[in-house]
Order: C-alpha cells, then structure tokens, then sequence
C-alpha cells in the first residue's frame, strides 16, 4: 500500500445544520445540527471508518465533504486546498479527484441509460477522454477491472442483480480517475455473499490505484476489516477517534464500549453473555441534543457533571482521542487491567 | 436434544409454495420443505434473498397471495390441524391465537391512522372476545411485557410518534398479544440499528422463556442466528440445504453454501486481508441451474451434481445436509 505520511484529507470544524422551517411565514424556528464540529484526517492511501447509529450524521459528514450538501461552517482541505473555498471550474477540477459511491445501487443508477452511459458520462463531461471511442475503451476497461463483462456495457440497470449494479455504481465513482472515495454504507444493502465480493473488490481497487476511501457504515465487522482508523459518531459529533487498534481494543467511551458489545457475536457460544451493555432508550432527536455530553440520557456511568458540562476532546494516547469526562480514568484503568 | 422425544408443535412436510407469472413461467419459491419446531425453541431460517425464507413462513398461515401464489403440495401440521386443509373460519381463528408474525418493518407494518392502543384492542377483541375496557387493560398490559415506558401514555399515541424500535416492540406486543403457540419473527431487527435491535433481541429472548413461545426466526445475518437460534435451517434457492443445531452449524457445515456463507463474513476477530468468497450470484428461481441449484457456484462441483438433484439426507445424528459431496467427499449414495 503507498502509505506516506501526508494527509490527502483534512476536515476541520465541519458543520452541517438543516434549518427547521416554521408558521405560515415558514421562518427558520430551530436547527438540526447533524454535523456539529467534526474534525479528522485520512492519510493517503488509507481507510477510515465512520461508524454511528442512524441519523448520527455519518452520512451528512459524507455528502457535505463533496459539497454535494452546502456546508455550515468548516473548512476541508483536499491535497492541501481547502476546497470549501473554491467555485466553478477551480472546484469542477476537483470533484473528479473525489467521488462517492452511496448504498442503493437500485435508486442511484439512471434507469433509462445504458451502462456505457452511466459510467462514461462523466469522463466526458470532465474531458478525461476525448471522443466517445475513447470513452468506450476506458468503459470497457472500467468494466473488467471491476468484475463486469464488457459485452453487457450496452444493457440497462434493471438487467443486473444488485451486487453487479453495486459494481457499476463503483466503476462510475472510479470513471474521472479520483483518488479519494467515499463509500455511503456500499455494502450495506447486499447479500452476505455479495458483500463479501464487493468489499474484496474494494481492497483490490485501493491496492491497484493507492484509493484513499472514507468508509461510512454501521456494520462494525465490516470496519473494522476494511479500516485503518475508525471514527465514532454520536448525534452529530464523533466521540471516539483512533486507529483500528485503539478503538476496537482500546476504546474509552461509554458509546464505544454498548456499541461493540451490542454488536451480535458470530460465536454460539458467546451468547447470554452477561457482560453485554444494553443502552436504554432510543437515540435522542438531533434537532434537541441533550445538554452537556449529548450521550448522558443513555450512558451508563452519566453524572450530574455531564449533563451539565461538555465533555472536551482527551487525548487519551497519541492518536486517540475521546470525548467523555471519564476518558482518562477509564483508560487508565484499562491499562492497569491489562 | 430434549426436545427431540417431544412432539413437534409446528411440523411442515414437503411444502411446495409456486408463483404462476403471466407468461408462463414457474417460479418455485419453496420446493419440497420439510421441517419441525418443537415446543419452546427457537428455530432459525438463514438465506439470501429471495432464497425462499419469508414465502415458508408466510405460507404456514396462508399469508401468500393467491393468485398468483399457489400450494402446490404438502402438510403444514400445527397443533394437530392441517393448516392447508382447514376452512377459512378456522383459518382466522388459528391467526394470532397459535400462530402470530412480526415484520421486518416496524414503520410500515401498523396502520398510521389509528392508535397504538386501537390496534392492539382490536387483536384482542377479535380473537379472544374482550370486552372493550378490557381490552384496554390488557393492551396496557402488553406494552409493559414489552417493557415500554408509560404503557397508559403510548396506548393513546399514533405509530408516527414512536421510534423504529419502539414500533417493534408495539408489533412484538400485538403478536404476542393473544398468548400464541408459535411467533413468526421475519427480519425483525433488520431495519433497527445495532443497539436497538440488542434491546429487541434480549426482549425477545425473555420473552420466550416467560411465556414458553416457539420462535420461528428468520434472517440473512449470521450472526443474529448465533445469538438467538436452538436449531438453524439454512435455504438456498427454495430449498432447504442444510439443517441441525445452532453448534453444529457454526462448527462443523457440511454444505458448501453454508461454509461459504459462515467463511464470507468478516468476523469481529479476523485479521486476513481477504475475505472468502463465494463466487456469482444467486440464481434466478424462474430459471434454475440443472442439478444442484448451489452446482455453478460451488467449489465442490463435479459431474454428478449437474445431473441430479440432491436428496436432504442425515448424514450425522439431527444434521441434514442436501449435497453429493458433503464437506468435500463423495457421499456413497
């Protein structure tokens, strides 16, 4: 893998509110904060993680990253530019180098273009090649480098099952040459056996063309198997940061810890396991996060401190860092245990 | 096992559920099933979509549609009654009062125009003739099993008020609702997140043992059968491949198809920088592979498997496996 220590990606601050529209003059009555704040960087040609419930704005994170969603606040830097402040052609040049491939391969494909189409189009539109003939060939390519038979380029979406519609969906993220990918739960509506294609067909792709990919998903497993560093997020912030390692064997927050153990074990035997921590309550609504540490309404181990001051990001060891006021006591605990 | 002396509660023999399409075409959604659940347990079905899982379930109470749906053949034996040969009467007296379903989505599966409170009223009032201040009580007294808060407050919401989990434990309470012998839970945690669906899971789990319900559980994720299934019976195309107890499946599979599926799952404790595959995809059941419908996909496939097609045979005490080469030797017969 070309891993070097450069950042490819660099997200300061993201901010993301959806206003909430209200009264016959639909004035803007509150704020949906589904990303609040969030910071991390991936390092070229590495895999992070973005783990969370639904609605935790994993997602949002994705999408305003590309802009594809009009950012709040925040700056995201890109090789070094911060894309956020570019426009027009200066940021056209840019959004081939970064692309997205989301989960539905039903609904994000184009019903009425042939599959030459929907992986070629941008290719012209971006100039990367310079005549349809060109443009085939690469298709063509594209095609058998992602595990589809370059004869059915000139079928439709509805003649492919779902996991060869997943890889056309990834021939067309990979079509304008990017070198980072943003993966919108990929796998997520595929069958096991299907899931397990694509995820090596991911791998594959990285190694061929040093990708960089931000892994957004909810199955841990697969996380942890695809990612060299996992965030954690919670209701618009990420609570937990750090590589693989830390956060699955060192992690120090409360959600981390009921998110892990909630994580149904592929092993018989673990079953009726009493050390399981069960969370109460659903995941509070983003439009009126809970005061304080916006997990206390669940935590386990909440006080009267949290729920009334925000817990700061701790750095508990190099690289890993937890939002909780008991990250450093939990983590040196841990180390004591171990 | 002990409950294999006991009487089977649930026993399906042969079930052959095939759709008709308009052009002629047979699909054989469920092909030749047999399989029994035994009081108490829980028995798990695992398979990809469109192997055919939901339909078997579904047919157990004549959920299908028919047209175009029609039961081509078999028994489905449920306390004692023939559930294919039963009058329509006694059809709905069985529904809900022995055998009860829970869906895979909670949002869509209760009426968004009344309240939660109504809909289970009207279960209990249908099927075990309460009267209707009684079935308020009782309704009350269902969300509470399901350990919902305020139970008197909910009873007076409307669907779109609860959360996708809370939903599921309103659509468990209403199963349950009439003490019936056997829940159908279809995917009933797959539209909920991971620490949701542990609540769901562990309420499920109590539940049975509190009130001694057989579970028929079906889902495509393993790992949810390793939590919560005595006996696993995994389907492939229609078919059932293979069948034995929960230990036996994850320990030592015999189908191919079912190593393949327990192998392509990225554990929590995998290191290996690939996972296992099994190649292609799953077959059309309109147009099904000759032989083994597993045969084009499978690593063991030899000449016999493309000709005929493969009984489910005992190969091990209470473990059937539907294959020529079980494990990857040749079978004698």
């Amino acid at each position: 893998m070309t891993t070097d220590n450069k950042n490819l990606i660099e997200v300061r601050n993201l901010k993301k509110y959806f206003p909430i529209k209200g009264g016959i003059l639909q004035t803007t009555v509150g704020q949906v904060k589904a990303v609040d704040d969030v910071s991390f960087s991936i390092k070229k040609g590495q895999v992070m993680g973005l783990v969370g419930e639904s609605g935790c704005g994993k997602s949002t994170t994705g999408r305003t990253m590309l802009q594809l969603l009009k950012p709040t606040a925040g700056e995201m830097f890109y090789d070094g530019v911060d894309t956020f402040k570019l426009s027009g052609n200066e940021l056209k040049k840019y959004r081939t180098k970064m692309q997205i491939v989301f989960q539905d391969p039903y609904s994000s494909l184009n019903p009425r273009l042939p599959i030459y189409d929907i992986i070629g189009e941008a290719m012209l539109e971006h100039n990367i090649v310079a005549n349809r003939e060109e443009m085939m060939n690469k298709v063509f390519e594209l095609m058998s480098k992602c595990g589809l038979f370059p004869e059915q380029a000139g079928r439709y979406p509805h003649q492919f099952s779902g996991g060869q519609r997943q890889r056309i969906c990834i021939a067309r993220a990979l079509a304008v040459d990017p070198e980072f990918v943003i993966c919108d739960e990929a796998v997520s509506a595929l069958d096991v056996s299907i899931q397990s294609q694509i995820i090596n067909l991911l791998k594959d792709l990285q190694d061929d063309m040093g990708l960089t990919y931000l892994f957004i998903s909810h199955d841990l497993s697969v996380v942890k198997f695809i990612s060299d560093s996992v965030g954690v997020m919670y209701l618009g912030e990420i609570v937990e940061i750090g590589s693989k390692e830390q956060i699955f064997e060192h992690f120090a927050h409360p959600y981390t810890e009921a998110l892990l153990s909630a994580a149904p074990s592929f092993d018989p035997r673990k079953r009726n396991n009493s050390n399981r921590i069960i969370l109460q309550g659903d995941l509070p609504s983003p439009a009126n996060p809970p005061s304080g540490c916006r997990f206390h309404t669940r935590c386990p181990l909440a006080t009267a401190k949290c729920s009334g001051e925000v817990p700061a990001k701790y750095e508990v060891e190099p690289g890993h860092f937890v939002q909780c006021h008991f990250a450093k006591e939990r983590f040196a605990k841990r180390a004591e245990n171990n | 096992m002990t409950e294999m002396n006991r009487e089977p509660l649930l026993q399906v023999k042969n079930l052959k559920t095939y759709f008709h399409s308009m052009n002629g075409n047979i699909v054989k959604a469920v092909d030749d099933v047999s399989f029994e659940v035994y009081e108490g347990e829980t028995l798990g079905i695992v398979g990809e979509s469109g192997c055919g899982k939901s339909i078997t379930c579904m047919s157990l109470a004549q959920l299908v549609e028919c047209p175009p749906g029609r039961y081509e053949g078999g028994e489905i034996l449920l306390d004692g009654k023939d559930m294919l040969k039963v009058s329509d009467a006694e059809l709905r007296k069985m529904r809900g009062n022995v055998i009860s379903y829970i869906f895979q989505e909670p949002m869509t599966s209760l009426n968004p125009v009344f309240k939660i409170g109504f809909q289970i009223e009207e279960v209990l009032t249908l099927h075990r003739g309460l009267s209707k201040e009684e079935a308020h009580k009782e309704a009350i007294h269902a969300l509470d099993l399901v350990r919902i808060p305020n139970p008197e407050r909910i009873v007076n919401e409307y669907p779109f008020e609860l959360s996708g989990g809370m939903r599921q434990r309103v659509m468990i309470a209403m199963a349950l609702a009439c003490n019936p012998k056997i829940l159908v839970a279809d995917e009933p945690t797959t539209a909920l997140d991971v620490t949701i669906q542990a609540q769901v899971l562990d309420l499920m789990n109590d539940l049975k043992k509190q009130l001694n319900t057989s579970i028929l559980f079906i889902t495509h994720d393993l790992s949810v059968i390793a939590e919560m299934a005595d006996r696993v019976m995994v389907m492939y195309a229609g078919k059932v491949v293979e069948l034995a107890d929960v230990m036996t499946i994850f320990e030592n599979p015999l189908h191919p198809y079912t190593k393949g599926l327990i192998a392509s799952r990225p554990d929590m404790n995998t290191s290996s920088n690939r996972l296992t595959v099994i190649p292609g995809n799953v077959p059309d059941l309109s147009a099904l592979p000759e032989g083994c419908s597993f045969g084009p996909r499978c690593g063991f496939f030899c000449e016999k498997c493309g000709k005929g097609v493969p009984e489910l045979v005992e190969v091990e005490p209470n473990h059937w496996v539907r294959c020529y080469r079980p494990g990857g030797e040749d079978r004698d017969n």
